[in-house]
């Protein structure tokens, strides 16, 4: 991999946009202070599954300060229930922003009270009165699906939201073959994302315009104006969704958020006053979306040398009481669908299903980190059962490097990339045989450690089409991102597109590539912060997410950029009437080769905006390039099969994990962790190394601390940080992360799309904790590793403490 | 995550902050606040009215060698605690309890004071005065008095004090046949401890003379492990004894179950921890 | 009828306040329960520190009061009455960033940067408590705030970097 073919791309400069959080000066979405903003508090249910008898608030409207109070019966009048992606009748939900005859979740806003101070509201909140009548309620995916289990959705008239099948190559020739057959259960569990900033809305309308403008932090901002135009009755037209220029992670979680964003809004136009609503911590865990909970029966075809050869799979997802972006997350798996794999034979029948638990959405590593949580257990699980060293049984079966772009059982195209390589990496760094031979030293002395890998490969830049297989009229396929670069009056490059930056780095990331295509200094180029539709630099599509930004809008960005390129150069060439072959563009000026003649952007501003007479025939006035990018997938949309390249390119990682397990505390210290990645092309690698920093982190926080438990009758108990502690400095531990970069075959420049990582830590610490106890045949079969959980285990398995 | 409106006293003295106390049955006392303010901003707890200890002269952060104890003012903050020499080198235990309590900012405030009168079961500070026997100077309407830690604390969250009364300060005595040490098992820095063991034990010759092992999160309140200290006491510190007198620790016990550890996984690690402690101490 | 010899403050009475922030005195009459967070945000109009939890667990709210480091969501108003806070406004001296809003920058110590503010504060504390922290050291001191983008990694080397560049010193 050669990075000396460019110059801007590949450094590692200072994020020009980090000194605002610095030094204070970042506007996040509560930073704002419109005078005679309201704030809105709501009323939420302390109970999974009742219906709502009464709701009084005569109290609450008498509190001082108290404007509103709205229930989930004005809601129903005032807006139309929120479009769903399954047809009826699986999809006949009605779902509004508040619940209506019935709450489906613990948490579920109720009623909301709107006052004058932040304090009111929540005082207000409490006075509202409401009566429930309970009813049973159903929390696990395949008890749900049983006849006589209670009804999520009564008009739907079953928990079942979409089942999808596969059959892939020949999956019943592969088991005949097999040299054995294994079974087993795995669980992926549920957490949340917790982006250290809750969600919140802000909105303002506009009575001489009937026009609203709603401050978010929706990550996919106009993908959900049909489902908030759809409920307020309004046209796109007269909706302004704007994203303050700073916003505190999402990790997928604030996506889905559209209910507040839309209850918000319709609050402003009734009270015609700007109307804002903070998510408290509490409210974030509870019902700021979940992270998709799976069951994976499984049987595996082997042969004895570990190769294997066919699997089959039910799946079973739980996406709690409303599906919303449900069951995009049933296909979307399948842009991994062999992991990194040669495995071409695969069944797998997926079931989405609804339950009484808190409404999930895309978060960080979306249905692609629970399959490859499923296939790396399995490598572990068919390592143990033939008594095969488990980083073999991986090499064996690991795709060749020669094979790519490989394209996958289910159409999938993976972009490039050698996986023995960078395994073969880990090993090395890792220290493999060290540890190997130490744990046999260290059992001796009735010490346990163990060594656990995970190879996972995450997909970026999603295609739409593969909702198709889900419903074939949705209208929605491919993906696309639109950008904008321009000189502007005063001779500055600027530029725009229509991602969401929460954390990503963008604007100098943006730079970076603008800056390669005109070769001049990155921090030179003015990039616009903060989503704004009134911009028109956007697409349906636009936002971030899937990994999504670095190649498509990177993509979008170098076009326009070239398409601006020349613009420049024609101009040039006309007015310093040179051959536009001998022009060089460098540091803000064209320069020819031939005559050293030369002309600054300032200059040809100046003539191109304002001074346009002077302007060649046929040269519109100005300097700005637009394009708006749509990648070509080649498998475009499902076929009968349900085959589909539903992504465009993947990064992969290689995790290893040592653990040290205390088998009298079942305590888990981490010893080592090392990361192998390839994100292909690296813009700026300050900035992927420090995302897959963070994504690692992450995933060993889910596998070590964070589990969304719920007591029998559905109600949350790990509900703020105390219960839901996230990992700090002093648990975190210090990783490695070594880059083997390969190019993308798929993306203009080569990029990958980087940052969900795919949780590697998750599967790579299972398999580690289960290493170190495999004297004791203590079997992991679950992603989340509580003190709690090994305890347990470990007591089964009768070992003395 | 904002509090109910309450009324708050704001008393320059002792007196003042009694008399406010004894006019006023509905109002709480308010020293710290790292436990009482979150409870409040969750509004699983509204007092209508506060004492703010803030400014009671008699109360303010102090740590002096009294002869035999270190006497602490109840306003003295874990940091305060944490980083007195004094205190690190007569009541080790009591330095690194505190400053194992949750993070910097909160040691930066929380109070000795607080911790205890608090009376939550999985305080550090109030498992290790248990520990190293501490006494209670108090002062109520009806004048001054002295408690022992024993049979201060009285239930969940509650302690043996009237309505009226403020702890003044704590007398924590030492010896120097003494050891001592505290542990604990968190989930993460900043939350409860899953459990926690002090342990005091005075030792004479090779045979431990006299022992005190006080167990968090064990039960209703901090507990002493009463049989266990009887056992030690003649015997010399081994891995046997140490393990035996584990085992004595959590006979009978019945500690708390939440979402972090059961009531069995609990009694199993104070038996673990009660243990190591020892162990840790000289064996 | 005894003559009040303390101060006495009704819910409905609000509490006068005076907090020297960053230098500067802001006085207001304000409810009792106003959480300081929030004067320094809502009154003062400093907006640099953050809310990120309802349990004291994540730090995104520390400042600096009378020379220790608190999370001011864990206080009232009035507690800091008379008191002189120290925000990330006022960390940099005309215009000249502390060496740890220097490290942060150079070493990528933050992704979204909402708990960048919280953090500095903490770590100016560290500094100040303990010129040369090791590793263990920072991560102990910095347990308090939470950080979701960076796993912290960044961060550890900027407080070093700032350490080293004698950031204790201001």
């Amino acid at each position: 991999m050669t990075l000396q073919e460019y110059k801007w791309m590949g450094k590692p400069i200072r994020v020009k946009e980090d000194v605002y959080p610095i030094t204070g000066r970042a506007t996040f979405l509560d930073d704002i202070d419109i005078p005679g903003t309201l704030y809105l508090a709501y009323v939420r249910s302390p109970v999974a599954h009742a219906r709502i008898k009464r709701i009084d608030a005569t109290k609450a409207l008498a509190h001082p300060g108290v404007v509103y109070c709205i229930t989930g019966e004005d809601a129903k009048r005032l807006l139309s229930p929120f479009m769903e992606i399954t047809e009826p009748p699986n999809g006949k939900i009605y779902d509004y922003p508040l619940a209506v005859d019935k709450v489906r979740y613990f948490g579920e806003p109720v009623a909301a009270v709107v006052a004058t101070s932040r304090y009111a509201a929540e005082d207000a909140a409490e006075l509202v009165e409401v009566e429930y009548d309970q009813l049973g309620c159903v929390l696990d995916a395949e008890e749900a699906l049983k006849p006589n289990a209670p009804l999520v959705h009564d008009e739907a008239g079953t928990n079942l939201v979409w089942r999808g099948v596969w059959d892939l190559g020949s999956v019943d020739t592969a088991f005949a073959q097999a040299d054995r057959v294994i079974k087993d259960k795995i669980y992926f569990h549920r957490y949340a994302p917790i982006p250290l900033e809750p969600n919140g809305v802000l909105a303002t309308y506009d009575e001489s315009q009937d026009s609203l403008t709603i401050y978010n932090m929706i990550p996919m901002p106009m993908f959900v104006i049909p489902m908030i135009c759809g409920a307020l009755r309004m046209p796109p037209s007269k909706v302004r969704m704007i994203h303050p220029p700073n916003i505190g992670g999402s990790f997928g979680g604030k996506i889905m958020s559209y209910t507040h964003a839309t209850l918000v809004a319709l609050l402003a136009k009734i009270l015609k006053k700007p109307v804002k609503y903070m998510e408290t911590r509490t409210e974030n865990i509870e019902s700021g979306t979940h992270s998709n909970e799976r069951t994976f029966h499984v049987e595996v075809a082997v042969k004895k040398d570990g190769t294997i050869l066919g699997l089959r799979a039910k799946i079973y997802d739980n996406c709690g009481a409303y599906p919303r972006y449900e069951p995009a997350g049933a296909v979307i798996w399948s842009q991994v669908t062999p992991g990194v794999y040669a495995v071409k034979n695969i069944s797998i029948e997926f079931a989405q299903v609804m339950t009484n638990k808190g409404p999930t959405s895309p978060v960080r590593g979306y249905s692609r980190l629970q399959h490859n949580f499923m296939w790396e257990k399995l490598m572990d699980i068919v390592a143990r059962e033939l008594g095969l060293d488990p980083a073999e049984v991986r090499l064996r079966n690991l795709i060749k490097a020669a094979e790519m772009p490989y394209t996958g059982p289910s159409g999938t195209i993976y972009d490039g990339g050698d996986y023995e390589r960078a395994f073969r990496k880990l090993l090395d760094a890792l220290e493999y045989t060290k540890w190997r031979k130490l744990q046999e030293e260290y059992r001796a002395k009735k010490k346990y450690i163990g060594i656990g890998f995970s190879a996972v490969i995450d997909s970026a830049a999603n295609n739409f089409g593969q909702v198709k297989i889900i419903n074939k009229y949705f209208p929605v396929s491919g993906n696309s991102e639109a950008a904008m670069v321009m000189i502007d009056q005063g001779g500055q490059v600027v530029a725009r597109t229509g991602t969401s930056d929460t954390g990503q780095s963008h604007a100098t990331t943006f730079a970076q590539i603008v800056a390669e295509e005109l070769d001049m200094d990155p921090s030179k180029i003015e990039f616009q912060r903060g989503f704004d539709s009134l911009s028109g630099v956007w697409a349906a599509h636009s936002g971030a997410y899937a990994s999504r930004s670095a190649v498509l809008a990177g993509t979008a960005l170098a076009l326009a950029a070239r398409k601006l390129k020349e613009k420049v150069v024609l101009l040039a060439a006309n007015l310093l009437k040179e051959d536009p072959a001998n022009l060089v563009v460098k540091d803000g000026r064209v320069v020819s080769t031939q005559s050293g003649k030369q002309i600054s952007f300032e200059e040809l501003a100046l003539i191109a905006w304002s001074d346009v007479l002077l302007l060649p025939e046929g040269f519109e006035p100005g300097l700005v390039s637009y394009y708006v990018y749509k990648p070509d997938f080649k498998n475009n949309l499902p076929d009968p099969k349900n085959r589909i390249n539903n992504t465009l390119t993947y990064s992969y990682t290689m995790h290893g994990t040592v653990v040290e397990v205390d088998v009298e505390t079942a305590q888990i210290k981490i010893l080592k962790h090392v990361a192998v990645s390839d994100p292909g092309v690296m813009i700026n690698p300050l900035v992927v190394e420090g995302q897959e920093t963070g994504a690692a982190i992450q995933g060993i926080e889910a596998a070590l601390l964070d589990n969304l438990e719920y007591d029998d009758n559905g109600v949350l108990l790990a509900s703020n940080f105390w219960l839901y502690p996230p990992i700090t400095s002093q648990e975190a531990p210090d990783l490695q992360i070594i880059h083997d970069s390969t190019r993308s075959t798929s993306s203009l420049t080569g990029v990958r799309g980087v940052g969900e990582g795919g949780g590697g830590p998750v599967g790579s610490l299972a398999n580690a904790v289960e290493d170190a106890l495999s004297p004791f045949g203590v079997k992991i079969r679950s992603s989340h590793l509580s003190s709690k959980y090994l305890y347990s285990l470990l007591k089964k398995s009768g070992v003395k403490a | 995550m904002r509090p109910a409106s309450f009324a708050v006293f704001r008393p320059l003295s002792l007196k003042e902050a009694i008399e406010a106390l004894s006019e006023n049955d509905d109002a709480k006392v308010l020293a710290g606040g790292q436990s009482l303010i979150p409870m409040m901003k969750l509004r699983v707890f509204s007092p209508p009215k506060l004492v703010s200890l803030q400014r009671v002269k008699e109360i303010q952060p102090r740590i002096s060698d009294g002869g035999g104890y270190i006497s602490i003012n109840a306003l003295t903050t874990y940091e305060d605690i944490a980083n007195d020499n004094i205190v690190r080198q007569r009541l080790p235990a009591l330095a690194k309890a505190a400053g194992e309590v949750a993070d910097q900012q909160i040691r930066n405030r929380g109070t000795i004071g607080g911790n205890v009168c608090h009376g939550d079961s999985a305080a550090n500070l109030g498992v290790t005065l248990l520990a190293l026997g501490a006494k209670l100077v108090i002062e109520g309407a009806k004048g001054e008095r002295k408690a022992g830690i024993d049979g201060f604390h009285t239930g969940p969250f509650s302690v043996a004090l009237e309505h009226d009364e403020v702890v003044k300060r704590f007398e924590v005595p030492y010896d120097n046949s003494s050891k001592q040490t505290f542990i604990k098992i968190s989930k993460t820095a900043t939350t409860w401890p899953m459990a926690s063991v002090a342990v005091n034990i005075s030792v004479s010759g090779a045979t431990v003379s006299r022992a005190r092992i006080a167990l968090g999160v064990a039960g209703p309140t901090v507990l002493r492990a009463n049989k266990a200290e009887d056992y030690l006491e003649g015997k010399s510190l081994s891995t046997e004894t140490a393990a035996k007198a584990a085992e004595l620790a959590v006979e009978g016990l019945n500690p708390p179950s939440d979402i972090h550890a059961d009531s069995e996984y609990r009694a199993h690690l104070l038996k673990v921890l009660t243990r190591r402690a020892l162990e840790s101490l000289g064996v | 009828m005894s003559v009040q010899k303390y101060s006495k403050i009704e819910p409905e009475e609000k509490v006068r306040v005076s907090v020297k922030i960053n230098g500067r005195v802001y006085s207001e009459t304000v409810e009792a329960r106003m959480l300081l967070i929030d004067f320094i945000r809502d009154v003062a109009k400093l907006k640099g520190s953050k809310i990120g939890c309802d349990t004291t667990s994540c730090g995104a709210c520390t400042v600096i009061v009378n020379g220790r480091s608190v999370k001011s969501c864990t206080m009232f108003a009035f507690e800091a009455d008379g008191a002189e806070v120290l925000t990330v406004e006022g960390l940099s001296t005309d215009d000249k960033l502390h060496p740890l809003q220097e490290a942060f920058w150079n070493n990528h110590a933050l992704q979204c940067g909402y708990c960048t503010a919280g953090m500095l504060m903490s770590a100016y504390y560290l500094l100040k408590k303990n010129p040369h922290p090791t590793d263990e050291e920072i991560r102990k001191g910095l347990a308090g705030n939470i950080c979701r983008c960076t796993g912290y990694i960044n961060i550890i080397k900027a407080v070093k970097e700032a350490a080293s560049k004698g950031g204790s010193a201001k």
